[in-house]
């Protein structure tokens, strides 16, 4: 019987990340998701955790860790990262223009841009002075 | 990952197979890169063996384009549609020449 609750804790180092991805993608096809949407879930994954190591990097005295927790319920695949950064709203930051010429590509922002299109779902909340950022994917429908 | 880097004729085939993510994009950046500070400017990344690519890749493929362009050229060859699925969401398909298998790449220079 799958735990309808899993959990992961890494730290927040860029070989890390991977492992978050294959916990997540692990998790996503028990869940009943398909190849595709557990890539998505995957690559979203890495997309946040990228983002949060690379921030982490920049602080010093913090635990420097990220939470993964997965979780089935109503008919819907949620996966929370949770990390000890200072509050930041990744969902803030406005989306980069996919139909701007080469010339105005400056190469960052789009890993937030792809968590958005990737999930049905995506919401960020500050508790308990942890920064908090919820993924949804809907199950296919018994 | 694995990177193949060879000649054919007066183009640079570079053939990529594996994972391409944060945590060896820089690594992929520098064989592009190296590639165009050597004067081979007219490659054909081919990325038909790419299973993964996050946005930490295409950083660096844009970065490569920018460098090449005007001088020569970055042509994409056969993605994954995986890597199309990427492409298509930072509105890269309409940015690069993308070319449905190999030869015509290559042949496209």
């Amino acid at each position: 019987m799958y735990a309808k609750e899993t959990h992961l804790r890494i730290a927040a180092v860029p070989h890390q990340v991977p492992v978050a991805c294959r916990f997540v993608a692990e998790a996503a096809g028990r869940a009943g998701l398909d190849e595709h949407a557990v890539y998505h879930c995957q690559l979203a994954v890495d997309e946040a955790c990228t983002n949060i190591v690379e921030h982490a990097y920049q602080m010093r005295g913090n635990h420097q860790i990220i939470d993964i927790v997965c979780q089935v319920a109503a008919g819907r695949f949620t996966i929370i990262i949770l990390d000890d950064g200072p509050a930041f709203n990744p969902l803030s930051l406005p989306d980069p223009d996919p139909t701007a010429p080469l010339e105005q590509r400056t190469g960052g922002g789009w890993g937030i841009h792809f968590i958005k299109k990737l999930m049905d779902e995506v919401s960020y909340s500050r508790e308990q002075g942890r920064n908090r950022l919820a993924l949804v994917k809907r199950l296919p429908s018994a | 990952m694995n990177i193949n880097i060879s000649a054919q004729n007066h183009v640079t085939l570079i053939e990529v197979s594996g994972r391409i993510d944060s945590t060896n994009a820089h690594e992929f950046g520098e064989a592009l890169l190296g590639e165009i500070d050597k004067g081979h400017i007219q490659i054909v990344l081919d990325l038909a063996q790419v299973d993964y690519m996050s946005s930490a890749g295409l950083r660096e493929i844009v970065s490569a384009l920018k460098k090449v362009r005007g001088s020569g050229d970055l042509r994409l060859a056969q993605p994954s549609p995986r890597v199309q699925e990427v492409l298509e969401m930072a509105g890269l398909d309409s940015i690069f020449q993308i070319y449905p298998d190999q030869v015509a790449a290559v042949g496209s220079y």
